[in-house]
């Protein structure tokens, strides 16, 4: 295993819970989880290193709309990581007891353990889970923009309402007052 | 037919190996190894390497970690594995190896699972099939 320059901070300190495996291979090397606390929150771990002893895995946050530019290939695997200033690696040995936790500036995450710039995500090369969160994705964007077109559409009908309020307020008061009386 | 790892299996409530993985005569097959082909590392599933892991895994995962990658073409097997080595980075040597293997696999060597992208299936190996002299490590190919 790598000596990685880091402290040692026993736990995670948060909760993660498990939403699925996005790469396998004769075992999961790369999955996702959710922040229960956060709900645009995720984590990814990603398998980077073992020994006889252990496995260590290179935790790092992601962003909802980090992981849905990364399912839509505008971001690699590598920028994801980046996008953050520290991460954390965790120790997990043989009886899957976690024996270390460890947080590090990215600077420090050994090149060894980082995915290449065409890490980019690819149908097929993931999971299925990985695919079926695309297309939720994919529904939600265009719920969002959905959403987003009606809240403009009612916005502008307000908008026009007011504007025929205001105009129809002008139109009285000048029939009570024409504008001749009003004028100096 | 009886397996490599029957004793396994057996332990398994999910029909193991599944009811749909048939005998194959595939021909040359290919897999992913290490620097020697004697390296125990090679044939070993990936439940074997540590079985705690699996504890508290179903049936249907176990009896999937009991069973052997394997490709149907040269070409799948390079491009899966650097597509491995594109997202997990230089470590993926240390986990799966630095070599391709060519084999051949017949009907009385176990059975095999459908064959998915990139040519990839799993395989389930019989008892008395003896892989270390069925496979041999193509030199030529660089991973």
């Amino acid at each position: 295993m790598e000596n990685i320059k880091a402290i040692n901070i026993q736990h995670l300190g948060f909760h993660l819970e498990k939403m699925g495996d996005f790469l396998y291979h004769e075992g999961p090397l790369l999955s996702l989880f959710k922040d229960k606390t956060n709900l645009n929150s995720y984590y990814f771990y990603k398998w980077t290193d073992s020994d006889d002893k252990y496995n260590r895995w290179l935790v790092f946050h992601v962003h909802a709309e980090q992981l849905r530019a990364f399912l839509f290939q505008e971001l690699s695997l590598k920028s994801l990581i980046f996008k953050n200033t520290f991460a954390f690696l965790i120790d997990i040995d043989n009886d899957l007891n976690q024996t270390q936790c460890l947080i590090a500036s990215i600077d420090d995450i050994p090149k060894s353990y980082l995915p290449s710039e065409g890490s980019f995500y690819k149908k097929g090369k993931y999971t299925t889970f990985a695919e079926s969160l695309k297309s939720t994705m994919d529904v939600n964007t265009s719920y969002d923009i959905f959403n987003m077109l009606n809240y403009l559409m009612v916005e502008l009908d307000h908008i026009k309402k007011e504007q025929s309020k205001e105009m129809s307020l002008i139109t009285q008061l000048l029939r009570q007052r024409p504008l001749d009386n009003l004028m100096p | 037919m009886v397996f490599r790892f029957q004793d396994d299996y057996d332990t398994l409530a999910e029909p193991c190996p599944p009811k749909h993985y048939q005998p194959h005569n595939r021909g040359e097959v290919y897999r992913w190894t290490f620097e020697a082909i004697d390296d125990s590392r090679n044939f070993q599933s990936q439940y074997h390497k540590n079985p705690k892991r699996f504890q508290q895994k179903s049936d249907i995962i176990k009896c999937q970690a009991l069973g052997l990658s394997c490709f149907d073409n040269l070409e799948g097997a390079k491009e899966r594995f650097f597509e491995l080595l594109d997202d997990i980075g230089e470590k993926v040597y240390q986990m799966v190896g630095n070599k391709i293997a060519k084999g051949s696999l017949l009907k009385a060597d176990g059975v095999c699972g459908k064959v998915e992208r990139l040519g990839h299936f799993t395989y389930h190996p019989a008892k008395e099939v003896e892989l270390i002299a069925r496979f041999t490590i193509l030199e030529s190919e660089k991973l």
